[in-house]
């Protein structure tokens, strides 16, 4: 039996009103909603999934610490054989798929869902200062440093010390972003935004504006995936996970090794592109985690796009727009499309439409291989995958 | 006037930094095997042992690593003081800690020398903080 691991279904929540739950619904009934979508998308059933993956930052605390068990108690399911529920922030979902990857890969499952729902914006409940003063970001939260935008400002500001990069290499990102986010029906915020307007733009914590942040948004997702084999008839065409790789090294800011420089990305890059045959030079498209301008400055450098200090040049007149030379994040990023507070996810979902080739306006001339990039915390982890709809 | 922002969850790693705020002194932690200074997570060359670990004083003089002006407060007891400066500072001895930078200058930037100075809230609590050193 063939049981080379592949994606087969992806669904994104859809959303109105600036990025709010279309309907009545808890996160629960999001995540449902998502599994179902995708499960019918490939043509599986609930009765098919037999691992589980989730994360989130619903019911904590509360049942919300042990979230595999609420989803697999909410959606009936019986019973699985692989359960994932490690929270390492938004760069999760794609340690998820790395995880699953070996687990149906050496047979201790067949097909795996992963899911994700959040409620953040109709609900409110995201703030940038109900964090405990504890363990090593005690300092922190007693200097009253804005979480995590504060801790991204401080990389920024050492970013822009070292390599001189600029507020406004940055506003390049938000610029471009949102040039692809007006393409995606489904994106919180569609209308174009100048390089003016951006470096005009609300202050936040400098050297970041409000268009260096991303949105906060509810939202929600499902990724199925399963063996080569089960995918020989399902109704999409199987995506391959052709590498993968994770890395972390700190949960306070204080604690990255050089603030400036995201080295867990050039591990987790490096493991993915390991023997694979795949090089930098052969994606199609990156989806990369952009929780800030600045992130998806110092994933491109890391991952080796382009050198250290060599990001400001990258991004310059919108390169990285639709129409340029570099397809970047085209569902809109978690700065134009949406944030429901852990977005690696959609990086995901994006690149596997993208892949099919069902994008509509925004899809990309006939992309073979994506890049998918996490990040979490505050630069804390870092999760590579490499996709393709060819396997070899 | 009552304190209402934040307080620290002291523990073990912590403890002897807010104790010894109260008089006035700043302490972090040093490996005698290794050499060199940390504050509460280890980011040292070699590998160390809780005997190894000794609480110094040291001299309260560093200059700027890295730091931010924040313009939206982490929460409303933030507000009043808003803007405010958060800054990583790299001490002489090498370790890093975060505090504020109390300062009317503009134009802050990377690499200025600061020096400590003790910001008493409470009975209970003083806060290292940092003030340019010209």
């Amino acid at each position: 039996m063939d049981r080379e691991p592949c994606i087969v279904g992806v669904s994104d929540f859809p959303l109105e009103d600036r990025g709010r739950a279309i309907g009545k619904h808890s996160e629960l009934s999001i995540q449902k909603h998502c599994a179902l979508e995708a499960l019918r998308q490939a043509g599986l059933k609930l009765s098919d999934v037999d691992g589980i993956a989730v994360a989130g930052m619903w019911g904590v605390p509360g049942p919300g610490l042990m979230q595999p068990n609420v989803l697999v108690e909410y959606l009936g399911i019986k019973y699985p054989k692989w359960i994932e529920g490690t929270n390492i922030g938004g760069s999760t979902f794609l340690l998820h798929i790395n995880h699953a990857y070996q687990a149906i890969k050496t047979g201790v499952c067949d097909t795996v869902m992963i899911l994700y729902g959040s409620l953040q914006k109709s609900n409110m409940s995201r703030n940038l200062g109900d964090r405990p003063a504890a363990y090593s970001t005690q300092f922190e939260v007693v200097s009253g440093l804005p979480l995590p935008v504060g801790a991204y400002a401080m990389a920024a500001q050492r970013h822009m010390h070292v390599y001189g990069s600029t507020k406004e290499t940055l506003a390049e990102i938000a610029v471009s972003t949102r040039a692809w986010a007006s393409l995606n029906d489904n994106a919180a915020f569609r209308d174009p935004l100048s390089i003016d307007e951006a470096l005009s733009s609300k202050p936040i914590s400098s050297p970041l504006h409000r268009s260096d942040c991303c949105l906060v948004t509810d939202g929600g997702g499902a990724v199925i995936i399963t063996t080569h084999e089960k995918s020989k008839n399902l109704k999409t065409k199987p995506i391959y996970i052709r590498g993968f790789g994770e890395c972390n090294s700190h949960s306070s800011i204080n604690y990255m090794p050089n603030m400036e420089k995201l080295e867990i990305a050039e591990h987790s890059s490096k493991q993915a592109f390991n023997n694979t045959g795949i090089s930098v030079k052969d994606i199609d498209l990156a989806m990369i985690y952009d929780s800030f301008t600045i992130t998806v400055l110092m994933t491109l450098e890391a991952i080796g796009f382009c050198s250290y200090g060599e990001g400001k040049e990258f991004v310059k007149n919108q390169n990285t727009a639709p129409g340029g030379n570099f397809s970047l994040n085209t569902n809109g990023g978690g700065l134009s499309y949406c944030h429901p507070g852990m977005y690696g996810i959609f990086t995901v979902i994006e690149s596997a439409r993208q892949l099919w080739g069902i994008c509509g306006d925004r899809q990309i001339d006939s992309p073979v291989t994506a890049l998918c990039h996490g990040t979490g915390g505050v630069l804390s982890s870092s999760t590579t995958l490499l996709l393709s709809n060819e396997r070899e | 006037m009552e304190y209402n922002k934040p307080i620290p969850i002291i523990d073990n790693d912590s403890k002897i930094y807010w104790e010894s705020a109260k008089n006035n002194k700043l302490l972090i932690q040093y490996s005698k095997k290794s050499n060199e200074y940390f504050l509460y997570s280890k980011q040292l060359i070699s590998n160390i042992d809780n005997n190894d670990i000794e609480w110094k004083e040291v001299s309260g003089k560093g200059k700027i690593y890295s730091f931010t002006e924040v313009y939206v407060p982490a929460g409303p007891a933030f507000k009043e003081e808003t803007p405010y400066i958060v800054a990583s500072i790299e001490l002489e001895e090498g370790a890093r800690i975060i505090s504020n930078i109390v300062t009317s200058k503009k134009n802050i930037t990377i690499g200025m020398k600061v020096k400590v100075i003790f910001d008493k809230q409470s009975e209970e609590l003083t806060i290292p903080k940092f003030k340019i050193d010209e």
